[in-house]
């Protein structure tokens, strides 16, 4: 769902690319205080892999294709401030090098992909999993699926009102389609996920940025 | 095991080279809308063609490189390893600035 060149108005661009900046200086002081160094490299396998999956789309119903967005999946893997950063870096990597998503559009894309992804997929995680039980890997599991395809629908209603508010599509044109499209995009998205922390929850647990205190626990 | 994040960056590339030529074609979620509701036509050239990676890099393909998948593969491990080193000198750059008085 990246927006590329011209979807945006200039004053849409401006303020997204505005607040975006506001968010990475954020994300930059907040892993800067606390952040464990052992992880320095699973910041960079997670962007690895993020960028990776991103590039290999696959299909969903009526000719259309979706990719892993994962941002919560970075936020799970490295919280919520380290994984935004991660993913701050897979966007202005796809927007300078490759083309893709446009580079006006690159704080647009930060804040639908990285903070919503990232920031609001990980709070709706913990919530569901606290509200679950925080210390089975059940609960931990039906928290990745849900939050992961919950942040792909909340960026594709973000993508929505960005094109209305820059007079590139009505509202009432793009809102409901971006939510059906995403709504199936967002069970690939919660399948690679709940695969991806459910191999680590079997082999490394404690990669996981809070990982369950009993990960043994099956009930 | 140490060097885990070795063995998983090589799984990374080489994953990616295997599933590229499967990924499929079709426009994505935003695409498809804009499509359907007829205001694709508003995208314009992106920016970054402007930019002097876009002569080595033409989306994401390998410019140069015949085969398609080739292509594409070296792209995707380029970026891969891009990306990769970027995030993980980031994180080592915020440990340094942590660590200094």
């Amino acid at each position: 769902m990246h927006i590329p060149d011209g979807f945006l108005s200039w004053p849409v661009a401006l303020i997204t690319s505005i607040l975006a900046g506001a968010l990475v200086l954020l994300a930059l002081r907040q892993t800067e205080l606390a952040y464990a160094d052992k992880l320095i490299p699973l910041m960079g396998v997670s962007a690895a892999f993020i960028f990776a999956a991103q590039m290999i789309n696959f299909p969903v119903l009526g000719g259309t294709s979706g990719h892993l967005l994962g941002g919560t999946l970075a936020g799970i893997l490295l919280g919520p401030w380290a994984g935004t950063l991660a993913m701050v870096v897979v966007f202005i990597v796809q927007a300078l090098l490759f083309q893709d998503g446009g580079l006006t559009a690159l704080g647009a894309n930060i804040l639908n992909m990285g903070f919503i992804g990232t920031l609001v997929g990980y709070y709706l995680y913990r919530g569901v999993r606290s509200a679950l039980g925080d210390h089975y890997s059940w609960s931990l599991t039906v928290a990745t699926g849900f939050a992961s395809w919950a942040s792909v629908i909340l960026s594709s209603v973000a993508v929505a009102y960005q094109l209305a508010w820059s007079g590139t599509a009505l509202l009432s044109a793009v809102l409901f389609p971006m939510i059906a499209v995403h709504a199936l995009i967002g069970i690939g998205e919660a399948v690679l996920t709940v695969a991806v922390i459910g191999f680590l929850l079997r082999t490394r647990p404690d990669l996981l940025f809070d990982p369950p205190t009993n990960p043994k626990e099956q009930s | 095991m140490k060097a885990w994040w070795l063995i998983a960056l090589v799984s990374i590339v080489l994953l990616t080279a295997l599933l590229l030529p499967l990924a499929s074609p079709d426009p994505d979620g935003l695409n498809k809308v804009a499509q359907d509701q007829g205001f694709q036509d508003k995208e314009t050239p992106a920016l970054a063609q402007q930019l002097p990676f876009a002569q080595i890099f033409d989306s994401y393909a390998l410019r140069g490189v015949e085969n398609p998948f080739l292509a594409q593969s070296l792209a995707g491990a380029g970026g891969i390893l891009i990306v990769f080193g970027s995030a993980w000198g980031l994180g080592w750059w915020l440990k340094k600035r942590r660590h200094s008085p």
